[in-house]
């Protein structure tokens, strides 16, 4: 009796999946399972003791209309937080990575320099910016020098999310290190050929760079959004379990209703909108990259 | 179909998991889990009144696991919600999950347990405590420690400003005269606070009921902070803020560097006077303030100025051996098993009789004889099973109102009613 062999496609096909099976595995049990799970429990009034029981639309009915949710309040704090953050971050750290591309002395020392603040965890983060950002700290002795009287950045609801958004730029240095990465793969000839043409800094930079930039530009804009929605840490430390109403964001009143109030249910179906908020953002903002990212690829 | 299975794996989750608590074997061994949240002597002091238990019955072992304190609720949550329930837990008076978890079915009923062991807890403890945990007439723990918020004074500050020093009974009004005149301005800056006061629950709580005012009502279906007590309660507090500058602000907190709180700035020496728990004691004598305590200034009209911030000790639904979890518990709490709280300087005892020793512990120059003198002013305030949500709430929506840029009216009108959201069940 002959044993039937595989095939060298199957063999080959049942290889790959051996391979890929530990990550197939990861993404079903820690992220394809909990993605449903947390959309079932968003039905229910699950509080991690008692039998969740369902209820319906009820808690996105109260999410959304509830008279005393905090929803919309950590939707505009979000909104505001992230969307001055980004951008501040891609035109920052674009114009650092464009200083660090020039022929400087200690060139390698500054790409260091900007690019560790990044790299120190947030917890010490936090207590270097609450000192810097006292009333009387440093950054508002310095604007008195200009006349300026700066506010309680992290104390007062009406600035704590500016003192968190000046925290945030601090920490640019990844976004510096991938414009530089890109910045370096621009061919010179490009850059040579226009200034034979007669063309200036600023139409070369137009022309040239900011188009061969547009697909890091696309990266470093979702990955910055998405970062920027799900700030937690330094709300949370900042603000004593995220009680000051100026910097109430998204995550930290989920976490809340989770682990502080045993809401699991409501706090799914915070998730989930936030979920759907994000994924929309995101296809809006790839819909818009067909206009203005280039793919030098696609043009060859 | 997947939809189902997932429901089915999330319902089965939901319950109380698979061992449950306490381990035995056959041979009558039995194990059990002590959780609490606190220091390195807490947990070795909860240990040693542990094993006073377990010298006496060697077939009984307890182990003390130490959460972290600034995530004890949310831990204490997971561990019973994933199955891994300890038998023993602590519970707090205060901003605590005790209340939810007995409500919600997770913690024993002790009321039947006490009667059968013919404890009378009003006799064992201060009445003040014992009610801290009683959920609708029922008890669910037995007070283990006594803490209670008192009022620290400076006693240096007040002779060099030649002022009386504070006793049993004093007023309002005496507070903040001797505050004003505690208050140290140099150069246009503050060098000695009269007192310093911030947004922390209990001593809010503290203040608002000597003013008698309430956070809720009786019936626990309703938040009173827009009633004129309190609102009158809040603005007296509050004045001491930005109507007479004796206390810090949020602003000046902030200037002293992240996390530094009144406890600081009092063992600093920048500040005459602060409510806080007697968990300071240690901590000012190694400091060397020359201080005393005292209970806090009275308002006008309240009874009770002295909130109870201690803990007690409750057994989990979950354990397999309720029984000798309770009798650890009833061990632990006597007066022979609170007295190692007292030899251990961890905290004061809730049992009456080693109030005493306790007194005798405290460093040179502080007496207890004040503080004696008002135990009748301890209390604790019946709070919802949506304790910790309806607080946080209330802190929230009165953050502007502590930080001076809103009236209290607005902010207390808001507070109520999300307050009261929370309570009909809203989120």
């Amino acid at each position: 009796m002959t044993r039937r062999r595989l095939s060298a496609s199957r063999r080959e096909a049942l290889a790959f999946y051996a391979f890929v099976s530990p990550w197939i595995v990861g993404i079903i049990v820690f992220l394809a399972v909990p993605l449903v799970v947390t959309l079932l429990l968003s039905f229910t009034n699950w509080d991690l003791f008692q039998s969740p029981q369902w209820i319906g639309l009820r808690n996105y009915s109260e999410l959304l209309f509830g008279k005393s949710s905090d929803f919309w309040l950590a939707l505009r704090n979000t909104a505001y937080y992230a969307f001055i953050l980004v951008p501040l971050n891609l035109v920052l750290s674009l114009g650092i990575a464009m200083l660090l591309n020039q022929p400087i002395i200690l060139r390698r020392w500054f790409r260091t320099a900007f690019y560790l603040p990044s790299t120190i965890p947030i917890i010490a983060v936090v207590m270097l910016w609450s000192w810097l950002l006292a009333p009387d700290g440093i950054i508002n002795e310095v604007l008195s020098w200009f006349g300026i009287h700066g506010p309680a950045w992290l104390v007062d609801p009406g600035s704590v999310k500016n003192g968190l958004i000046i925290m945030g730029v601090w920490g640019l240095g990844g976004g510096v290190v991938l414009f530089l990465a890109g910045l370096q793969n621009i061919p010179r000839f490009l850059y040579e050929a226009m200034m034979i043409d007669g063309a200036g800094p600023f139409r070369r930079f137009f022309s040239i760079t900011l188009p061969l930039l547009s697909p890091i530009i696309l990266f470093n804009l979702i990955s910055g959004i998405i970062s920027a929605t799900q700030v937690f840490t330094q709300v949370y430390v900042i603000s004593e379990n995220a009680q000051n109403p100026g910097d109430l964001m998204l995550v930290p009143y989920l976490y809340n209703s989770a682990f502080q109030y045993q809401q699991m249910g409501f706090a799914s179906a915070i998730a989930w909108v936030f979920f759907m908020m994000v994924i929309a953002l995101t296809l809006i903002i790839l819909r818009s990259a067909r206009r203005w990212v280039y793919y030098e690829s696609k043009a060859r | 179909m997947l939809a189902g299975a997932v429901a089915a794996i999330c319902l089965s989750a939901a319950g109380c998991g698979s061992s449950g608590s306490g381990s035995g074997s056959g041979s009558g061994k039995i194990h059990l889990t002590l959780v609490m949240a606190g220091s390195t002597i807490d947990q070795q002091t909860y240990q040693e009144r542990a094993d006073l238990y377990t010298k006496a019955h060697p077939n009984v072992t307890v182990t003390v696991k130490n959460l972290p304190v600034a995530n004890s609720n949310q831990e204490l949550s997971t561990m019973i919600a994933g199955g891994d329930s300890p038998d023993i837990v602590e519970v707090g008076a205060v901003d605590s999950i005790g209340e939810s978890l007995f409500a919600k079915g997770q913690l024993l009923n002790l009321t039947s347990y006490i009667k059968s062991a013919g404890m009378d807890l009003s006799k064992t403890f201060n009445p003040g405590l014992v009610s801290g945990y009683a959920y609708k007439g029922q008890q669910y723990a037995i007070p283990d420690r006594g803490g209670y918020i008192i009022f620290y004074y400076n006693k240096t500050m007040f002779q060099k400003a030649g002022l009386p020093l504070p006793t049993d009974g004093w007023t309002w009004s005496q507070y903040v005269s001797d505050a004003q005149k505690l208050t140290i301005v140099q150069g246009g800056k503050t060098v000695q606070w009269g007192t310093a006061i911030d947004n922390w629950e209990p001593a809010v709580d503290s203040v608002t009921h000597s003013f008698g005012a309430t956070l809720v009502n009786s019936a626990l279906t309703s938040a009173t902070l827009d009633t004129p007590q309190y609102e009158n309660a809040l603005t007296q507090y509050n004045d001491l803020v930005w109507k007479y500058h004796v206390s810090p602000s949020p602003q000046d907190y902030a200037n002293y560097g992240q996390n530094v709180n009144r406890d600081a700035l009092f063992a600093e020496g920048k500040t005459a006077m602060i409510w806080a728990g007697p968990w300071d004691i240690p901590t000012d004598a190694q400091d060397h303030i020359n201080f005393g305590i005292v209970d806090p200034p009275t308002g006008i009209g309240g009874d009770g100025n002295m909130m109870a911030a201690g803990t007690g000790l409750a057994v989990s639904a979950q354990s397999h051996y309720p029984q000798t979890a309770f009798d650890v518990i009833q061990a632990m709490t006597s007066p022979t098993g609170e007295m190692k709280i007292v030899q251990n300087h961890e905290d004061i005892p809730a049992a009456v009789a080693d109030i005493p020793a306790w007194a005798k512990t405290l460093p040179a120059g502080v007496s207890y004889s004040q503080l004696e003198a008002a135990s009748n002013m301890i209390f604790t305030p019946e709070f919802p099973v949506q304790q910790v949500q309806m607080l946080t709430v209330i802190q929230t929506d009165l953050t502007n109102f502590f930080d001076g840029t809103q009236a209290v009216g607005p902010a207390a009108e808001k507070a109520t009613t999300d307050a009261d959201q929370v309570l009909s069940g809203g989120s």
